[in-house]
């Protein structure tokens, strides 16, 4: 007989992500019985903790661990498997491991259990992925807009002009150079800073 | 003299695990020849073992440096899917040792220099040892499917000590060397730098290396899916022309005293080289080599060997299949490669595996006919 909740150990060292994931499955009723960041002692916590499931980064070094726990032995009386043996959906797996999410189960739990589960983590991960995009976006957008008006203060003290005039000069010699304003501005910056 | 395939794709992402036996990966782009083949290669560095042989067999990588049982283990479908893999390529041989605690070697009462005590002796003293003080030890390795893993099971087994004595772990190879100080491991096979960083900061002592078990064994293979390699034939060729370049260099004097700035590089393994005592980067107690005629070769009787630890450790139950271990390890593939840089091959992909001297540590000789099921 399974058990009606399934318990999940996350291991990942981004402690915001495995927050996010963790709310999200306390949610749909999964309890989460140990969250942890990479860790030598991931073996021991697993034997004592028994986890149903493990939800780990597809690029944490303690994947080794788990590999060697999944390999059955008298030492182990509930070995793990990696989740990718038995889902044989070859899209589910390439997804997962698009988005980063590796998973150990114990052995004889049915696709149909685990799915849900790894279908959150899933959403999660891609989640705060695109999270991670937006921010280094909007901090490189800042960052040239900084550059940009940069520029245009020291071409205003240099040359005296108004800065409709400056943007202007920026313009005109990134369309010549056929560079970014953002390049030509950096240029720009660390000529006239010499100056 | 370079030759000229037609690549069906150009621009390639390959990973490795930071370790020495990187190297013919990062020699082969930065000393230029992947782009001589017309080749732009990114490496990506990987942490796991799991993670390299996932990221191949589903896309994220084109190709990497793998275990050289890896492809044999995900072709059969060895703690993950069954993914097909071939290597046309051995990248090195040798670079792992056992090391034992520093606390365990002082129980041992080892002499101050273990030159000319063979793998059996050494290991007769830990078995004596473990017999009086009736203890259990811990050993860690890295990967399940590695030499270090066969490697540590076929001297505890060649000693004598039994199954029952030794809980064999797996640990990131960072890990190591806080658990030998924390008491939680007794020692470790991995590859190097590990066994020599961890000697040098006062954790353990290097017992034995690879080399004085199985001298004639891969280490690291470049392998790409079977997918991979029948639909981008050409391509296939060409990196495993570039690295076989690679290797070449690495076995000339230039190499003995650059490859250390190459390895620094921010990229690749600049936090191990910082650490790493001063001397020669290779240590010579741990032989590593990354070139020869019979060593680049994926001898199928090799192999074979490493299919025969699989079952002896029971990962495996089915029998050892030589028409699939062709279509794994593919012989065909170095011989062009090796021809087109002008190198000889080996005729034949089948050996006795233990005769070429130095043998095996256990004196054994592996011969497929023995051991094969048709």
């Amino acid at each position: 007989m399974e058990r009606a909740e399934l318990s999940v150990m996350l291991v990942d060292d981004e402690t915001e992500r495995a927050q996010l994931l963790e709310q999200a499955l306390q949610q749909h009723g999964y309890q989460v019985i140990c969250r942890l960041t990479s860790t030598a002692a991931l073996r021991h916590h697993v034997e004592r903790l028994q986890p149903d499931m493990i939800i780990i980064d597809m690029d944490s070094p303690d994947r080794d661990t788990l590999e060697h726990m999944a390999v059955i032995s008298q030492h182990n009386p509930k070995p793990i498997v990696f989740f990718a043996e038995q889902d044989q959906d070859p899209d589910n797996i390439r997804l997962a491991i698009q988005a980063g999410v590796s998973a150990y189960i114990v052995d004889g739990l049915t696709p149909k259990r685990v799915k849900p589960i790894l279908d959150v983590a899933i959403a999660r991960f891609h989640e705060f992925q695109q999270l991670r995009q937006q921010l280094a976006s909007s901090q490189t957008a800042l960052a040239e807009q900084q550059l940009l008006e940069k520029a245009k203060r020291l071409l205003i003290k240099h040359r005296g002009c108004t800065e409709a005039e400056a943007f202007q000069t920026l313009r005109k010699l990134a369309m010549d150079r056929q560079q970014k304003m953002t390049e030509v501005a950096r240029d720009l910056i660390s000529l006239m800073e010499v100056l | 003299m370079t030759a000229r395939y037609q690549a069906e794709k150009t621009n390639l992402i390959l990973g490795f695990v930071p370790l020495l036996d990187a190297a013919p990966l990062i020699v082969a782009k930065e000393l230029g020849y992947f782009s001589a083949q017309g080749l732009t290669v990114q490496l990506q560095a990987e942490r796991s073992w799991a993670s390299i042989r996932d990221k191949v067999a589903w896309g994220l990588l084109d190709g990497a440096q793998m275990l050289a049982p890896l492809p044999l283990a995900s072709t059969l479908g060895l703690g993950s899917s069954a993914i097909p893999m071939v290597t046309g390529l051995v990248l090195s041989q040798g670079g792992n040792a056992i090391s034992l605690s520093e606390a365990l070697c002082q129980q041992l009462d080892l002499p101050p220099s273990l030159t000319g005590l063979t793998p059996a002796e050494l290991g007769a003293r830990l078995r004596q040892h473990l017999q009086q003080s009736n203890r259990q030890l811990t050993l860690a390795t890295v990967s399940p499917y590695s030499c270090h893993h066969y490697q540590l099971h076929y001297w505890l087994q060649l000693s004598g000590i039994e199954p029952r004595q030794v809980n064999v772990i797996g640990l990131a190879p960072a890990d190591m060397a806080s658990q030998l100080d924390g008491g939680r491991i007794d020692g470790f096979c991995v590859g190097e730098p590990w066994n020599s960083l961890s000697q040098q900061q006062g954790s353990s002592r290097i017992l034995l290396s690879s080399e004085q078990l199985w001298p004639h064994c891969p280490e690291k293979v470049f392998a790409v899916t079977a997918d991979f390699a029948s639909k981008q034939p050409q391509t296939h060729l060409a990196l495993i022309t570039a690295l076989l370049q690679a290797c070449q260099w690495l076995a000339t004097p230039e190499a003995a005293s650059g490859l250390t700035a190459l390895l620094a590089q921010p990229a690749y393994l600049p936090d191990l080289l910082q650490q790493m005592p001063a001397g020669p980067l290779l240590n010579p107690a741990i032989p590593q080599a990354f070139f020869g005629d019979e060593l680049n070769f994926p001898w199928c009787s090799q192999a074979a060997w490493l299919q025969q630890q699989m079952r002896q450790l029971g990962q495996w139950q089915g029998p050892i299949d030589p028409q699939l271990l062709r279509q794994i390890y593919r012989t065909d593939l170095y011989r062009q490669a090796a021809a087109a840089l002008q190198l000889t091959a080996p005729a034949s992909d089948w050996r006795l595996e233990g005769q070429q001297a130095p043998g095996f540590a256990g004196g054994e000789i592996f011969s497929i006919r023995n051991n094969a099921s048709y």
